[in-house]
């Protein structure tokens, strides 16, 4: 399950950066969206103050003005006026003195306010456009300020050029933002969004849908309004009129001239990125089930394809581990590997079957041969020693019986003839013993090797007094063992050491010391040594390297020790300087107490 | 000592042991008389008083081979101590093999001594002195006659 877990992860992972990725961009495209609508906004008014303008300027060139008709002018502004649509509030031709020729004036009625001068008449001679306009006989467009009515207006006007040259008349028209609104309300901004116009200056001259507390303010110090006086357009995310984090997008409704008022729209950020975010829920909703049925599908395949067969992969292993050979994976695995393990573990069960078989042929063969050889051992000491028992009393009878009838080289042939029959006896008897040492059913247990030592040393007792024999020892280890057959490796050991003496009044020393997982104790003697050559050759059995005359021995002590060392699962070997001593080494693994 | 000589039951399958064991007894300060089978199955059929040996008189004591053809030492030990009115007959094992097992064996069948007939004339005669000494001079035997009959 975590494996399939660990599989799906990356893949949810990806899906979920992928969704990130989707609402980012769709951030991104909220961004642009706002930013469009504030550029399109500001378009639109661009064109209508330029439209304003160039009416004016032809107004400006009319003849009804030119000639100050004011009758024909009132007509024919009424007519543009209404025509123009809600851009245009006023429109306005005065004399080059400033006076008053003809005013079409829409409801509101507040485009120019009437100045009045000390004598009560209505002049506009103080009238910045008037001036400007009378000055440098050019076009001019002022900009926006607020009105006394609190409506956002700006004054476009034209010189009237007579034929000398002269200022004849000035033509005005005042500009709104009504179009404006109008578009905003044809196509309102969405819940909690807003537009609003504001004046280089940084005061605020209108918001729509609603008039906002905020207009007529001035804002020159939030970070928007200096964002805005920077770049002809461009958007942020920032806090809105409102205090609100809102999405900004705005345009300079005259782009090249710094000078122009800018169109900006608001969106609240959290409608403005509602699109965003559904994707976002959409993508970990998807996420969601993807990766739930993927788990599931996972699960269900991956136990069916993968987990079973390991599971039963794994069981046959235990049940071999236990030893039931005879195990084999049921059924093929779908999975090529899988299906490649399985058969290369049922052949490894066939081939531990095979060689189990094998083994318990030859333990069955191995126990045969066991019991044939216990078979000799009683035939050894019953059989064969029947006959020779015969031989010896017979010969002992035949001597007494007939004592002084036999001459002395009778008598010998007879002794060669008794000796014989009795080191016969005696081979047959070493052969039983050695042939029992490995089958004894002693079980092996914790065993003091001083203790062992001592025993032997006691049954020694009589030839080390002849010898004058001297056995020092070191502190010893206990070891499960046999300690029989310790204290007869020992006695053999020991033995030899007297038996095989130097010059000088034998001395040996036992010692042990410990290599790994097994004690190494030695038998040191300083006698009469071993030539390198015979070294392995003493553990051999019925192997002498002196005449019986020499010494007394059936040349097995040494097979015995090499078969009780190995039946405690050690070692033994000898080093040896020929006239300086003999060390016999052996050594003791370590091993559980029971059944040897 | 006894007026009457002790009767031994000799069951020996070999003639040379049983000429070894007459000639061992011979000097013997204790009267006896020596009765012989060759196998296990007389042997038993001497105890039982049954076929040739109907006549035959109850033994004070059984010198016992192990190794016998057709009825083994074993398997009469086994007939002589299960049975109530035997029972009481001291068995003497005399055999070559010292052979654990058989030592053990004998023993849990029952056999009163176990002896291991020992190389050369001399050591064979110390192992019937000893068997004389003990058995057919310091113990004493059951009474003859007096068979008691109960479970041991």
């Amino acid at each position: 399950m975590g494996l399939v877990l660990l599989a799906v992860l990356p893949a949810l992972a990806l899906a979920l950066h992928h969704g990130l990725e989707q609402g980012a961009k769709a951030r991104a495209e909220a961004g642009i969206a706002v930013n469009n609508r504030a550029q399109a906004l500001a378009a639109g008014e661009e064109g209508r103050l330029a439209a304003a303008m160039r009416l004016v300027e032809s107004l400006a060139a009319a003849t009804v003005v030119r000639v100050v008709d004011p009758k024909g002018c009132i007509l024919l502004f009424s007519e543009l006026l209404r025509q123009s649509g809600p851009g245009m509030a006023n429109i306005l031709a005065v004399s080059a003195g400033g006076e008053r020729i003809a005013e079409a004036r829409d409801a509101a009625g507040d485009g120019f306010p009437p100045g009045r001068t000390p004598i009560q008449t209505v002049s506009f001679a103080d009238r910045d456009w008037f001036k400007q306009a009378v000055a440098t006989k050019t076009c001019h467009a002022g900009p926006f300020v607020t009105s006394q009515g609190g409506r956002p207006l700006a004054v476009a006007a034209c010189p009237s050029l007579g034929w000398d040259g002269e200022v004849k008349a000035v033509v005005a028209a005042v500009l709104t933002l009504d179009a404006l609104a109008e578009a905003v309300t044809a196509a309102p901004p969405p819940p909690g969004g807003i537009v609003g116009v504001l004046a280089p200056s940084g005061i605020l001259l209108a918001t729509f849908p609603e008039k906002l507390p905020a207009v007529g303010r001035q804002l020159a110090a939030s970070p928007l309004v200096r964002a805005m006086a920077d770049k002809a357009f461009g958007g942020m995310e920032t806090a809105g009129l409102d205090g609100e984090g809102k999405l900004v997008g705005w345009a300079r409704i005259v782009p090249q001239r710094p000078g122009s008022p800018v169109v900006f729209v608001e969106r609240p950020l959290a409608e403005a990125y509602a699109a965003s975010r559904t994707l976002l829920w959409d993508h970990l909703a998807w996420l969601a089930v993807v990766g739930i049925v993927g788990l599931g599908a996972a699960r269900f395949f991956g136990a069916r394809l993968l987990v079973r067969p390991i599971v039963a992969l794994v069981e046959g292993a235990e049940a071999i581990g236990r030893g039931d050979f005879a195990t084999r994976t049921a059924g093929a695995p779908r999975i090529r590997e899988l299906h490649r393990l399985g058969r290369a573990f049922d052949a490894m069960a066939g081939e531990l079957e095979e060689r189990g078989r094998v083994l318990a042929e030859k333990t069955a063969a191995l126990e045969n041969s066991n019991k044939d050889l216990e078979q000799f051992a009683y035939v050894a000491s019953h059989d064969l020693q029947e006959p020779l028992r015969k031989i010896t009393s017979f010969a002992d009878l035949l001597g007494k019986r007939c004592a002084g009838q036999l001459d002395e080289t009778g008598e010998r042939y007879m002794a060669y003839m008794v000796d014989g029959a009795r080191r016969m006896s005696q081979l047959i008897n070493h052969l039983l013993t050695y042939s029992r040492l490995g089958t004894s059913r002693a079980a092996f247990a914790e065993t003091e090797l001083g203790q062992a030592l001592d025993v032997a040393l006691d049954n020694l007792e009589l030839p080390l007094a002849e010898a004058g024999a001297s056995v020092t020892r070191d502190a010893l280890p206990a070891v499960v063992a046999d300690a029989t057959q310790l204290a007869q490796l020992f006695q053999n050991l020991v033995g030899n050491a007297v038996k095989y003496r130097g010059d000088a009044p034998p001395a040996v020393h036992v010692a042990a010391r410990r290599e790994d997982d097994a004690w190494v104790v030695s038998v040191a003697d300083n006698g009469m040594g071993i030539a390198p050559r015979h070294f392995d050759r003493v553990f051999r059995m019925f192997q002498r390297l002196t005449t019986a005359k020499e010494h007394a021995g059936a040349g097995i002590g040494l097979a015995f020790c090499k078969r009780i060392v190995e039946r405690h699962g050690g070692r033994i070997w000898v080093e040896s300087v020929e006239g300086e001593g003999s060390t016999f080494f052996f050594t003791l693994p370590d091993r559980e107490a029971g059944a040897p | 000592m006894n007026a009457m000589p002790v009767r031994i039951l000799l069951m020996e399958d070999d003639p040379g042991d049983v000429e070894l064991i007459l000639e061992a007894l011979r000097g013997s300060r204790v009267a006896l008389s020596v009765e012989r089978v060759g196998d296990g199955e007389e042997g038993m059929r001497y105890l039982r008083r049954q076929g040739e040996h109907a006549a035959a008189i109850r033994p004070d004591l059984i010198l016992l081979d192990l190794n016998m053809p057709r009825m083994d030492g074993r398997e009469v030990l086994l007939e002589v101590k299960r049975d109530a009115g035997l029972r009481s007959i001291p068995v003497l094992v005399l055999t070559t093999s010292d052979a654990e097992t058989d030592i053990a064996a004998s023993y849990g069948l029952g056999a009163n001594c176990y002896l291991q007939k020992p190389l050369g004339m001399d050591a064979f005669s110390r192992v019937l002195k000893g068997v004389e000494d003990f058995w057919l001079s310091l113990a004493k035997l059951p009474p003859r006659g007096v068979v008691w009959e109960g479970r041991p």
